[in-house]
């Protein structure tokens, strides 16, 4: 089996100044201040991917795993911590294009990675990520292939006959079907799939080895198959306003506060409940 | 060995009233900890004695009237303000012990903008000082990082430390007065005044005693004129340590005082600054105060750094950004948790001081032993974050992963190993083992190595304030 | 605009989708019933008197599957459509529909987008908006290749039944025998409530990072219970697996739509505050009055939650019973 994961590295949009929402006239919005983390959907793909690869070894089919990015080079340090947690291969699509608002583009790069380079039978990436919010490059990749895609996966297991044991939600129930490769799994929410922590050493043993970086225009030029007609333009962006009153219950204590809290709102909104 | 828990708690609830006594199992387990043993705390594991209850005081009386109990009955205290201890202090290391929690005694009591005074009772939160005289232009300058979580007695008893100390210094500087209750029953209080040539400052028995001489109730620090309008910050990244180390010498002995002055490693940054400053040392510097002076140590400061090769300088608005994110509030310390359990991976820190002439040295040998010698670390690195005259501090900041061991063997495998390469590299250096978090329970070790001759008037402190040695047996000094 | 809506029958979640697509035709085409229609994919388990009861539309077209896979009914779609001329597809915002929006529209060279809450006809294109930035911000967008496929955002509208529709015009087709598809070897499916008890939930307390632990995260399950509210949870809690998921609020869970709605220990990030949106009342509990949520809430309390929510189920037991 040969994995390839993909993931984005995203700003940490949490920790945004509130407010602080400045769109210049390209639409583009100022993040660079906080700190990157991988999409936490990515995350867990990269996580669940591993727990893969640990139970695959039990078993003696040890997979192969890439992890890919389409970004700039803000995301090779991430990807030297794969290369440490034992990732066969960390790849980097160089691209300074905006593809925030582009499924369809990184769905044609994916494509055309596994189609020339990669040769991998199972991609596992994220549904969605944090700035585009897109929800859509997995499906699309999945077209492009001609695979099917899982979606809303939560794990992932190897079994029998080079296939996979798969756990998914879908609208009205939970799935858990054994899959035959080739296939596309989008990761939804997924408990305890927070990434693990390379040690000095797994740095050292592996984390020096250079990352691959393909460059984004040259990898489509030699064969890739175009994107898809995406045909979705962004024209503007707004913040969203959220206050409320937003009243603070004053009083000494948790006890006062609750007490008037209670008796000045609660208790009447209980009342029309 | 004394009396029994029942009994313990029978007295406790006849002196404060039932509600202030609590014997809830859980509370009590937690309480027997503090932030050092969390890795075990959080897998459900207690291997400290579990203490007889934790009592909560309102009162200087009751405090007294505790400590006399306890004294007449041979009873472990263990004083207790915000639960924000990290070196083991808060740990309950003998028996029945009873935890004394002041935090209930939060009032703020005086403010006196005039003499430029803030008097508060121990259980103060700093937070909440701090927001009340900010919103009348004043400031404690007191800015630790715990400041959402710690309170007045703890901040003292420990030496704490801000973030803004190079220029308002630590607790040390700013404590005017005190009062404190000792194990014989004695309520002392310290008046308020500039300064005094009366004999040696006695302050100093209090400050920093870790809860192992005396509780303290009441404290008044200095209070400054805030003028957050007045900042000028500054940030840098460079390529190594020693030039860093040698720009925040020549600053110090230039004579500047900015308020804040780090300096992190690569490593340490890499869990902040990454997205600016990767692979690279940051060096961020801000100078405060009336506007003339602000702006003159700013573009001072400017230009010494400036002379330093390899040094760019960093838009302030990512510093601002991060700072504004620095300080840990309950929500960050449940998002630790939450981690750690996951990943297993854990961050734990040691702080140590120098001399200009060692501190580069004490920072990279542990960095390259503790690297070499410790099994499954994911990284080691460290910042100085407050300067001096004479020398600075070397905050290591270390995480591993605990695998193929059980929780109550984490301490032993991993963080007792790293904190004793930085303790005795730095004592042989000639620094000192403990810059801010104070000794606690697990550098006690090597507390006659830290003093050497002058370890005498530590013991006789102990031997002439706690003869019996109930107030918080094991801290500072190994317990006998 | 010529549109027609794509609904899945074989899941229990039809009425909803009916429900939420037919509000989004109603609240943004000026349209009568009469104007587009539905394609309905169904199969044994579901009642074809029902769908048709339900259907947003009056016409609509019932089609018999096997069994509802994504892979097949992307087939079988895009063979009913085959030399159609329609605008515009519009897909419920379920998981089932936000997929089959992306992928039916790579594969009639049409555009699409995913999770939008308005849309704009124009003459030859479609603007519509959705959030982006994780809640915080709103795009508005541009598509230009027909036919445009949609799927909404979750939890817009409360998925009523819509309009009184008199008579229905059904045609139907049966795909009924194709063979289905090779890649899956077995499947073994559990059912749950696919709304839940949070989706229906008059007054939810909601539980988040501050809360520290599983066990207080399960006291706060009691406490809920004794306050007559359900338990809802953010992300964090959810994936350190302190809460079972269907307790999850925000964008990745339920989009609630409660009266009233207690906040606990939760800082009120934009992707978990969607999830609260539509609550009559907010009441936030926080030590930090600078969370996000305190601004965002009806009134707040700067407080510990645990001492905060003890002395609340008093104060609500003590008080006049509710029925
Ligand atoms: C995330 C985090 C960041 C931190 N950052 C800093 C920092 O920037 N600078 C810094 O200096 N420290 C820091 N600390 C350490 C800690 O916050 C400080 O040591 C603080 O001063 C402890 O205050 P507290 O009220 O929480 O005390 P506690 O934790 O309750 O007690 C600390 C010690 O003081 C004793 N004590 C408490 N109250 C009294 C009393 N009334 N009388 C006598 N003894 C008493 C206790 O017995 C114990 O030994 C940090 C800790 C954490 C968890
Ligand atoms: C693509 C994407 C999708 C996402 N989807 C969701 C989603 O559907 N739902 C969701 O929730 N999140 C979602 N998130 C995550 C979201 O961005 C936030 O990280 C998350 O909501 C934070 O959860 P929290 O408020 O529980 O934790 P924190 O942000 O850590 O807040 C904890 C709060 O508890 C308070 N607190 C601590 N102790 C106490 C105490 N004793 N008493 C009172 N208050 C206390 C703290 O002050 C703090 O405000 C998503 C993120 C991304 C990128």
């Amino acid at each position: 089996m040969n994995i390839l994961v993909c993931f984005k590295v995203v700003p940490d949009l949490d920790l945004m100044p509130g407010g602080d929402w400045n769109v210049d006239s390209r639409l583009r919005v100022e993040t660079g201040y906080v700190k990157n983390i991988i999409n936490p959907y990515d995350e867990s793909a990269l996580e669940i991917a591993l727990q893969f690869a640990d139970k695959a070894d039990d078993d003696q089919c040890s997979p192969g795993l890439t992890a890919l990015t389409i970004g700039d080079s803000k995301a090779n340090l991430h990807l030297k911590t794969l290369r440490a947690l034992s990732f066969d291969r960390a790849v980097r699509i160089d691209s300074k294009e905006d593809l925030r608002f582009r499924p369809e583009t990184c769905a044609a790069l994916i494509s055309a990675y596994i189609n020339k380079i990669g040769k991998n039978n199972v991609v596992i990436m994220g549904r969605q990520s944090g700035v585009g919010d897109n929800a859509q490059t997995p499906l699309i990749c999945a077209e492009m292939m001609g695979w099917p895609c899982i979606t809303q996966v939560s794990s992932i297991e190897p079994a029998a006959g080079a296939c996979l044991r798969v756990t998914n939600l879908v609208d009205d129930g939970t799935c858990r079907q054994t899959i035959e490769p080739p296939c596309i799994l989008a990761i939804g929410n997924a408990p305890n799939s927070y990434l693990r922590v390379p040690t000095l050493k797994d740095i050292k043993a592996h984390g020096q080895k250079p990352v691959e970086v393909i460059d984004a225009a040259v990898l489509m030029a030699t064969g890739g198959q175009p994107a898809l007609p995406g045909g979705c333009e962004l024209l503007g962006i707004e913040a969203i306003d959220r206050r409320r009153s937003g009243i603070i219950i004053e009083g000494e204590t948790a006890a006062e506060k609750t007490q008037a809290l209670y008796y000045s709102y609660l208790k009447g909104w209980l009342a029309g409940i | 060995m004394s009396l029994d828990k029942e009994t313990i708690v029978e007295k406790m609830t006849a002196l404060l009233g039932k509600d202030n006594v609590v014997t809830d199992e859980q509370v009590l387990k937690e309480s027997s900890v503090d932030r050092f043993r969390r890795f075990e705390e959080l897998h459900g594991v207690f291997t400290q004695p579990i203490p007889a209850a934790v009592v909560y005081v309102h009162s200087t009386e009751e405090v007294k009237a505790v400590l006399n109990f306890a004294r007449e009955n041979n009873i472990n205290i263990v004083p207790r303000t915000g639960h924000s201890a990290t070196e083991g202090g808060l740990e309950t290391a003998v028996e029945n012990s009873i935890v004394v929690d002041g935090s209930g005694m939060n009032k703020i009591i005086s403010i006196d903008p005039y003499n430029m005074l803030a008097t508060c009772q121990c259980g103060a939160s700093l937070q909440e000082l701090e927001d009340k005289l900010r919103e009348d232009g004043y400031t404690t300058g007191h800015s630790p990082q715990s400041k959402p979580l710690a309170q007045m007695g703890g901040l003292v008893a420990t030496r704490s430390i801000g973030q803004f100390s190079t220029l308002y210094g630590g607790i040390e500087d700013m404590v005017v007065g005190l009062e404190a209750v000792f194990p014989n029953g004695k309520v002392t209080r310290i008046k308020n005044v500039p300064r005094r040539a009366a004999g040696p400052d006695i302050r100093h028995v209090i400050i920093g005693n870790e809860g192992a001489l005396c509780y303290i109730t009441e404290v008044t620090v200095k209070i400054f004129k805030f003028t957050p309008e007045n900042n000028v910050l500054l940030g840098y990244t460079l390529d190594n340590m020693k030039t860093g180390f040698e720009i925040l010498r020549e600053i110090m002995v230039n004579g500047y005082r900015p308020s804040v002055a780090r300096l992190y490693d690569p490593a340490d940054g890499s869990l902040h600054f990454s997205h600016f400053a990767a692979g690279k040392c940051v060096l961020i510097l801000m100078a405060e105060g009336p506007k003339p002076l602000a702006d003159a140590t700013g573009k001072a400061m400017e230009e010494i750094v400036s002379k330093y090769g390899g040094c760019k300088k960093v838009e302030p608005k990512y510093i601002q950004v991060w700072f504004d994110n620095l300080n840990w509030d309950v929500g960050k310390v449940a998002e630790e948790r939450e981690e750690i359990m996951a990943t297993k991976n854990i961050g734990n820190t040691t702080e140590v001081a120098g001399t200009w002439d060692i501190i580069n040295d004490i920072y990279e040998v542990c960095v390259e032993r503790i690297s070499s010698e410790i099994p499954d670390i994911t990284l080691i690195g460290g910042h100085s974050s407050h300067s001096y005259l004479n020398g600075t501090n070397m905050y290591f900041v270390y995480y591993y992963n605990v695998v193929n061991c059980r929780p109550e063997e984490e301490i032993a495998k991993y963080h007792l190993p790293i904190k004793k390469i930085i303790v005795e590299e730095t004592i042989r250096a000639g620094g000192s083992m403990c810059h801010h978090h104070g000794v606690g329970k697990h550098r006690t070790h090597w507390i006659e190595d830290e003093y050497g001759s002058s370890y005498y008037i530590l013991e006789t402190l102990k031997e002439a304030f706690d003869p019996q040695g109930i107030m918080n047996r094991g801290t500072i000094l190994p317990g006998r | 605009m010529k549109y027609k809506i794509v609904l899945n029958g074989c899941s229990s979640t039809y009425r909803i989708q009916a429900g939420e697509t037919g509000a989004f035709i109603r609240n943004n085409l000026e349209s009568q019933p009469g104007d587009g229609s539905t394609i309905v994919f169904y199969n044994d388990g579901a009642a074809k008197e029902n769908l048709i009861a339900a259907s947003p539309t009056t016409r609509l077209h019932l089609v018999k599957i096997n069994s509802y896979r994504p892979e097949a009914v992307l087939t079988y779609l895009k063979e009913l459509e085959y030399g159609i001329e329609c605008d515009l597809y519009l897909f419920p915002g379920d998981y089932a529909g936000s997929e089959l929006s992306t992928r039916f529209a790579a594969r009639t060279g049409g555009s699409s987008i995913a999770a939008v809450d308005k849309i704009e006809p124009g003459s030859e294109s479609l603007t519509c908006y959705r959030a982006i930035y994780s809640n915080y911000l709103r795009g508005r967008f541009r598509l230009g290749k027909k036919p445009f496929c949609l799927s909404i955002a979750r939890g817009l509208s409360a998925g009523a039944p819509g309009n009184q529709i008199e008579k229905r015009q059904v045609t139907e087709s049966d795909f009924w025998d194709l063979p289905e598809n090779r890649f899956t070897r077995d499947c073994e499916f559990t059912a749950a409530d696919p709304v839940g008890e949070l989706g229906r939930a008059p007054f939810i307390l909601a539980a988040g990072r501050g809360v520290k632990s599983r066990e207080k995260t399960e006291m706060l399950g009691k406490i809920a219970k004794e306050l007559g509210a359900e338990l809802g949870v953010s992300r964090p809690v959810a994936m350190s697996a302190w809460a079972p998921l269907d307790r999850l609020l925000g964008i990745s869970g339920t989009m609630a739509r409660p009266k009233l709605c207690l906040a606990a220990a939760v800082s009120g990030a934009a992707a978990f505050y969607a999830g609260i949106e539509k609550s009559k009342k907010i009441v936030a509990i926080n030590i930090d009055a600078q969370a996000p949520l305190v601004r965002a809430a009806d009134v707040a309390i700067i407080d510990d939650y645990e001492t905060v929510l003890k002395e609340l189920v008093k104060l609500v037991q003590s008080g006049e019973p509710r029925e």
